[in-house]
């Protein structure tokens, strides 16, 4: 077995440092995996809190509010054709964004616990 | 997760899918999967629509893997000459060739989507084997249908979780990436070995 290994070192070392690196690399995702179960397993994480990339029909979609009352609370046009993000509301109104985030959390809010 | 991301999905839709598909397939570090997610989530709010986001994300790979084949042609085309200079090289060159021929198109076919990160660079090496265009185009385009089914589809059914399934879809690849690359070195050592324990018997 060490004779084998001193044989690989020397004659083929690059193959043997791939594999080195090739199990560091399933290590390493195996690490993260278990690492993220454990965070994923809680509900409340896995849900995508309101964020300034979301249009108002994800928003919609993820807490199961109708599109139009998402977009009238937003003061926004129920066009199909457009898909303004939160954060696109927010520099048309000339707010911050998270002035529109804290709108669309009081929406949510609003609807109660599920 | 970083927001501008997702945004630029949903700003510039279904041209930042196609413009990263095909990026990646070049080996440039570009967040494909989490823009095929999002793409995927966008068709599930109404936002895009299915056709358009699949269709994208399907022909920036297809044009990804043309680029990159003939990019590896070229370098191919390039080195040949000095390889073949010494007979038992050619020899050796004749044999990889015979071998991608002859067994390429599963590595094509798998190296979009089981072990999505090796594509760029199967890509180089099908070029620089000068593996039959047409073939390689075949199991190419084959396997991205998958790759792009595949994430539009679970950004699809899982919307509004997006971050989650991105996470677990990028551990689930690097592990069967490393998984194969081991298992193949392994393969390889171990022939190694075995010649050198025949080349000691005599």
């Amino acid at each position: 077995m060490r004779s084998a290994l001193r044989h690989l070192w020397t004659r083929h070392r690059p193959a043997l440092v791939g594999l080195i690196v090739a199990l560091a690399v399933v290590a390493f995702f195996v690490a993260r995996f278990v690492a993220f179960s454990v965070h994923w397993a809680d509900p409340d994480h896995r849900r995508q809190p309101p964020a300034a990339w979301m249009t108002p029909r994800y928003i919609s979609l993820a807490w199961d509010i109708p599109p139009e009352e998402v977009m009238r609370a937003l003061g926004v046009s129920d066009r199909h054709d457009r898909r303004p993000t939160l954060g696109e509301i927010a520099r048309r109104r000339g707010v911050p964004e998270e002035v529109v985030l804290d709108e669309v959390r009081a929406l949510i809010d609003a609807q109660g616990p599920e | 997760m970083t927001d501008w991301l997702p945004g630029l999905v949903a700003d510039w839709g279904v041209a930042v899918i196609a413009l990263t598909t095909f990026l990646s397939c070049l080996a440039l570090p570009v967040p494909a999967s989490m823009v095929m997610l999002t793409g995927g989530a966008f068709t599930a709010t109404g936002d895009l629509s299915l056709w358009a986001v699949a269709g994208g994300a399907l022909a920036g790979a297809v044009l990804g893997d043309q680029a990159g084949y003939s990019l590896g042609w070229r370098g191919g085309a390039a080195l040949a000459p000095r390889i073949t200079a010494k007979p038992r090289r050619a020899a050796a060159l004749a044999r990889a060739r015979g071998r991608v021929e002859e067994r390429g198109g599963a590595g094509v076919f798998l190296s979009r989507w089981l072990v999505s990160p090796l594509g760029p660079w199967v890509n180089l090496v099908a070029g620089a084997a000068e593996m039959n265009r047409a073939r390689f185009t075949l199991w190419a385009v084959a396997g991205e249908c998958v790759w792009v089914a595949l994430y539009v589809g679970l950004g699809r059914a899982f919307a509004e979780y997006i971050d989650a399934v991105a996470e677990i879809a990028a551990d689930v690849s690097g592990i069967l990436a490393g998984t194969v690359v081991a298992f193949g070195l392994v393969l390889w050592l171990r022939a190694a070995l075995r010649r050198e324990r025949r080349r000691r018997r005599k």
